[in-house]
């Protein structure tokens, strides 16, 4: 058996998911809001007990019902017997069309035609037997159930068991006839009941009832039919029909009405109306009835009015004017004989005697017991389902509105939580979650650089005393993970490491996804919450198939001071994060207040860098090169120096990594280089002693073809012998794209420059760049020549690289040479020339100029 | 201190077990309280024997899937958990558990009102397995004890035959379906409670986006039949999940706690069936198999931590951890380390624990007495 729609009454693909059909049940858990094909829609579970509410209520014609008419055309073909049971709403409803209406039947083949007012005489009767017997046997609870509403049995049956005492142990009208004909007129016919009620359906199948009625079917189903096939002109009547109060019971107190004929008008009976959940309370004579002054019957049923109103009627037949005509004409004749009685004693005397040969025993009945009690849903799952709605304020777990179909918020959580009804159900969840959404990074789920700033502040400033930890984070080698494995694993990536921090954070801060590699994350700065992070020594990610570990650098600040903005406190963690120089783990840098002197500095740096420049701020200095065999001067490197307006100098140390971070270096790179050319020309004109200079380009000037294009401009502008300048390229540059450097070197060559490679030896050079890329000169870097516990093994690497680059055929300088006997040494294996502080430090031009006219 | 016995009978004939149990139990005295386990097809005499030999005696037992005992363990074994002295005892049965145990709540209040103050009480209860109601009896335990501050540890009935079809027993009589409890009052001494998990999280987390909370079926997770998504999740072929998932069981993350819940099988719509019920819209991690020393030594240190000298310890084990143990060949282990550190102690092991009212898999409930 399917899990929906597989009861009496289902949901036809009509249904939009409107839930007006969960807002008219009663029963939690029988209407279940399910996506089928990407369509909304309302399914009905096994629980629902067929009152048909919901097919009276749906406005969009989606729930439709299951009845017995095709089985009655066929078993009639077939050639058996089949008599119909008739509910006296028929008469109401269609007045003198009814005899006409029987006539169909008849006509169909049915056998007989029993009226369901005299079943229902029986069961009045019954009912008022029943009381009289046992009346003081409730004690002070004094409150019996009619059995009149199939749909209230069943709920009672399923939802409220504890009613089943209450309930009179009698058959209802419809199988009351059927006992009587079966019985007592001995008619062996299959019996079909014609009713206003979808949940007769229902009842012929319950075992409850005894399976005295075969077949149900409604009376809008067999107009429906009559219409299909024309209503005929034959006339019948019933073969068995009642004249008394059994043909008022579909109307809405007619039930009572008939019972309380047999009682004094002391005691109370009433009808408590529609089923509700007030209701059922006011059935177990709970609340709303005063002790002292119980009903002593009560009854309910399902729909408001009767059967008249019932769920199984055809709608457009059913005409309020008519209707009241019809019902008036039958009660005035319905209470003949009750008031041709003096008494209820009387009348309840004189109707012994009418049932004196009936055994009571035969219409007994005994309610089952068919209640599986609800799982209590514990509050963390009902949390979380509140939380998944963003439902995070008491407000908002409260709003009710009903629009769902559900009471409460609660009643709804709880239905999400059974898999009745989805988040989706909320009207009020799709509104926040749009805006939620809006504040979410769509790849990871987790929050956006919006949401992360919104969901972070308001955590501090709900939690004033306590004390908190930013985090900003970036993905180290993140180009390699896209490269080796395809951006979408990329993405894979970055969602598991998203996944892993949100699940290591939890409920203690939040964090979230600027974009690319950067994630940020505010957790509370306790160890038991943060060891968790701190100690993560990389994310793995070889479920995916990545089996290299993944890596953040991480900058971070300690929060102590609230008033500062979050986003400053944003910069500041990545600032520290570029500090990390290990790619190999994940590293934690907090920001210190090194670092904020650093900053600073660096902020300075760079509002006063454009006006330096203009301000001729800027200057070169020369440090002169030397032939040590001779000490002549041969060469010098033009080196540049800040001279501020105050007369203070700006190391190069400082500002030249500031400039290529901020890219300033590319300014100061053309600034240098012309002035050079000038510096050169200029000398060239005059005609005096001059050495040839060298410039640096920065590894960011290298980083493009730019380079190519200003030298040529400057060399065109400034037309110099170009051997008096030639050009140095730094050995971080290699780094990069060496095969796009080595086609920048060689389109220097072209021009006419020569090109040296400075600080050999220092860092990242390798053997391979020297090999493919075009130098003209090695400068090597003296540090192997600097203390330190291995200075031979220092001198014996000196040696063998400079073989090499004479074995090349370099010209070898090198630098930073600061004693005697580093000169001689260096001279003595074969090096050129000489720079360092030994000789000359970088000195003003003028001074330089005046050396060179000296020395030279 | 709460003192007794601890009875073990691996004869293969039930007649001669169940003699060599009585004469072990006497041995000590007429006890308080019986707690007992073994295989189906012996239980009902078993029930019958150990109350008509000790009719004073609240007896109760189930059958189980392995009999665990300080003295010895096995399947088909009888093991009884005696104690005479220094305790307190009643007992009473819910029954109709597929359906309605809390019309049955008034027999724990009966059994509650016996005790009087429930101070250091303990409520042990045994279930049936069939009807997946585990839930529906936890919650009517709740719905008395949890206000008298009285915790539940029970467990589920087992059945190497035929995991549906279990029995229980009170005081001679067997039950196909129903709750037996014995709530236990140490008069000397502190109980405690503790629950042992052999997993631990990994980084997978599904959640659980279509349900059937009844039939404890999940079709969906993370919004795709669940076979799928698990498959996805494992990064493994679709024929290759259940296999995955042996040792893998899925933990329902609920505040700080982790309640484990154990695969039934696969439905041939993809659909998954546990042994305990998963909420909608839950997160579930999938776990994976912890340092099992360190959680054996933490296990200890808490306990100790608590009472440092237990007298009488009751284990309620899954079946599902004595198999793990004997494929990971720890099982000697196991039974060693429970007999260092547990006194005297008797256990089941079937297809559900519970405590806290929550029920769960894969897990060992300790019922430690002082």
């Amino acid at each position: 058996m399917g899990r929906f729609n597989e009861g009496t009454v289902f949901t036809n693909e009509n249904c939009i998911g409107c839930s007006k059909c969960i807002s008219v049940c009663p029963v939690f858990g029988a209407n279940v809001s399910r996506v089928i094909g990407g369509k909304q829609s309302v399914e009905v579970s096994k629980k629902c007990i067929d009152c048909g509410l919901c097919v009276v209520a749906c406005e969009h014609g989606a729930r439709e019902y299951r009845d017995d008419l095709e089985a009655v055309i066929r078993a009639i073909s077939e050639g058996k017997k089949v008599s119909a049971l008739i509910d006296p709403v028929l008469y109401i409803i269609y007045g003198t069309k009814a005899p006409l209406i029987l006539g169909f039947l008849k006509d169909m083949g049915i056998h007989r035609i029993y009226d369901v007012s005299y079943g229902a005489e029986i069961c009045m009767y019954a009912h008022a037997k029943y009381i009289k017997e046992h009346m003081d046997k409730n004690g002070q609870c004094r409150q019996f159930i009619a059995n009149t509403c199939g749909a209230l049995n069943n709920y009672i049956s399923s939802v409220s068991p504890q009613l089943i005492k209450l309930m009179i142990p009698v058959q209802s009208p419809v199988t009351c006839t059927a006992i009587y004909t079966e019985k007592y007129l001995k008619d062996d016919s299959e019996l079909v009941v014609i009713s206003p009620c979808i949940t007769q359906v229902d009842e012929v199948r319950n075992s409850d009832n005894g399976g005295h009625v075969k077949y149900s079917v409604t009376v809008e189903s067999l107009m429906n039919y009559i219409e299909s096939k024309g209503l005929g002109e034959r006339r019948a009547e019933a073969d068995l029909t009642s004249e008394g109060l059994g043909n008022i019971i579909a109307y809405n107190d007619g039930f009572i009405e008939g019972v309380s004929a047999f009682f004094s008008k002391e005691e109370i009976f009433t009808n408590l109306g529609g089923i509700k959940d007030v209701n059922i309370e006011n059935l177990s004579g709970l609340s709303g009835i005063k002790k002292s002054r119980h009903s002593l019957m009560v009854t309910a049923d399902i729909c408001r009015g009767g059967c008249v109103c019932g769920t199984g009627l055809k709608a457009s037949d059913v005409s309020l004017s008519a209707t009241l005509d019809n019902y008036r004409k039958i009660r005035a004749k319905s209470f003949n004989f009750v008031n041709s009685c003096i008494s209820p004693d009387e009348y309840y005397l004189r109707m012994s005697r009418v049932y004196k040969d009936l055994n009571f025993d035969d219409f007994s009945k005994t309610l089952s017991d068919r209640y599986r009690q609800p799982y209590i849903v514990p509050e963390d799952a009902i949390n979380d389902i509140f939380n998944r709605m963003h439902k995070d304020t008491e407000l908002k777990r409260t709003i009710n509105c009903r629009s769902c179909g559900y009471k409460t918020c609660k009643d709804l959580a709880v239905a999400v939580s059974n898999g009745y009804a989805r988040i989706q159900d909320c009207v009020h969840y799709m509104n926040d979650d749009l805006k939620y959404s809006s504040l979410l990074d769509k790849m990871s789920g987790v929050a956006n650089r919006e949401g992360f700033a919104k969901k972070a502040n308001e955590i501090l400033q709900a939690n004033p005393d306590k004390k908190y930890i930013l985090l900003v984070g970036n993905v180290n080698k993140l180009k390699n993970v896209n490269d080796l494995y395809g951006t979408e694993m990329g993405d894979m990536v970055l969602i598991h490491v998203a996944k892993t921090i949100e699940g290591i954070v939890g409920r203690h801060g939040t964090c979230g996804r600027f974009g690319g590699g950067v994630f940020a994350v505010m957790i509370e700065d306790n160890s038991k919450y943060t060891d968790a992070l701190l100690k993560l020594e990389s994310f793995n990610a070889s479920r995916l198939g990545v089996f290299f570990p993944i890596t953040i650098r991480f900058g971070m600040y300690r929060i102590t001071d609230s008033s500062l903005k979050l986003s400053n406190i944003v910069n500041l963690c990545t600032y520290a994060a570029d500090k990390a120089t290990d790619r190999t783990k994940n590293t934690f840098i907090e920001y210190t207040d090194i670092m904020r002197k650093e900053m600073q500095e660096e902020t300075d740096i760079t509002l006063k860098m454009h006006d330096a420049m203009t301000g001729g701020e800027f200057v070169l200095f020369m440090q002169p090169q030397y032939n040590h065999h001779n000490g002549k001067m041969v060469g010098a490197e033009a080196l540049c120096r800040w001279l501020k307006q105050d007369g203070s100098i700006v190391s190069p140390g400082i500002f030249i990594p500031v400039f290529e971070k901020n890219g300033f270096i590319k300014e100061l790179d053309k600034y240098v280089w012309e002035s050079a050319f000038k510096l050169v020309q200029q000398w060239e004109k005059q005609g005096g002693p001059q050495v040839p200079i060298s410039v640096n380009i920065s590894r960011i000037s290298l980083e493009n073809d730019e380079v190519i294009s200003v030298i040529k401009e400057l060399a065109k502008k400034y037309p110099i012998n170009k051997k008096n300048l030639y050009f140095e390229i730094t050995e971080s540059a290699y780094m990069k794209d060496q095969a796009a450097l080595t086609e920048r070197v060689y389109k220097l060559k072209e021009i006419g420059f020569a090109i040296a490679m400075d600080d050999f030896g220092s860092g990242y050079s390798s053997l391979n760049s020297l090999k493919d890329i075009p130098i003209d000169v090695l400068k090597l870097d003296m540090g192997f020549l600097r203390g330190g516990t291995n200075v031979e093994r220092g001198n014996e690497i000196i040696t063998y690289m400079v073989h090499m680059a004479k074995a090349l055929k370099l010209k070898i300088v090198a630098e930073g040479v600061e004693l005697k006997e580093q000169a001689d040494f260096l001279t003595k294996e074969g090096c050129d020339v000489i720079q360092g502080y030994f000789y000359a430090k970088p000195m003003p031009l003028t001074d330089f100029e005046e050396k060179v006219k000296v020395e030279t | 201190m709460a003192d007794g016995i601890v009875a073990y009978s691996e004869l293969n004939n039930p007649d001669e077990a169940i003699e060599d149990i009585l004469k072990q139990i006497s041995k000590k005295g007429n006890p308080l309280l019986i707690i007992f386990c073994s295989a189906e097809k012996p239980f009902k005499m078993y029930t019958e024997r150990l109350k008509k030999a000790f009719p004073k005696a609240e007896v109760m037992g189930c059958t189980t899937f392995v009999s665990l005992s300080s003295r010895g363990s096995g399947k088909g074994a009888l093991a009884a958990w005696a104690i005479t002295s220094g305790v307190e005892v009643s007992s009473g049965v819910l029954s109709e558990i597929t359906r309605h145990p809390m019309k049955y709540a008034e027999n724990i209040e009966k059994a509650a009102k016996v005790i009087g103050d429930c101070k250091n009480t303990v409520c042990i209860d045994f279930c049936t397995a069939a009807g997946n109601c585990e839930e529906l009896v936890q919650d009517t335990f709740r719905s008395v004890l949890e206000k008298k501050g009285v915790p539940v540890a029970g467990g589920t009935a087992g059945n190497p035959g035929a995991d549906d079809v279990t029995y229980v027993s009170l005081n001679g009589e067997v039950y196909e379906e129903a709750a037996v409890f014995l709530m236990i009052k140490n008069l000397t001494g502190k109980v405690f409670i503790y629950k042992e998990n052999i997993y631990k999280p990994t980084d997978l987390i599904v959640t659980a986006t279509d349900v059937d909370c009844e039939d404890r079926v999940v079709y969906e997770f993370d919004n795709m039949p669940a076979l799928v998504a698990l498959s996805a999740k494992l990064n493994v072929k679709l024929d290759k999940v259940v296999e995955s998932l042996v040792d893998h069981p899925l933990g329902r993350i609920t505040g700080r706690d982790i309640y484990i819940t154990e695969m039934r099988g696969v439905r041939s719509d993809g659909s998954i069936a546990y042994y305990a019920r998963i909420y909608n819209q839950t997160k579930l991690v999938i776990l994976e198999p912890d340092d099992i020393d360190a959680v054996w030594k933490q296990t200890a240190a808490t306990v100790k931590a608590e009472i440092a000298k237990p007298s009488m310890t009751y284990a309620i084990n899954c079946y599902t951890r004595h198999l793990f143990f004997e494929r990971h060949k720890r099982l000697d282990d196991y039974n060693e380390f429970m007999k260092k550190e547990f006194g005297q102690y008797a256990g089941m092991a079937g297809s559900g624990e519970q405590v806290n009212y929550e029920h769960f898999n894969a897990t060992m409930v300790l019922v430690v007495f002082e």
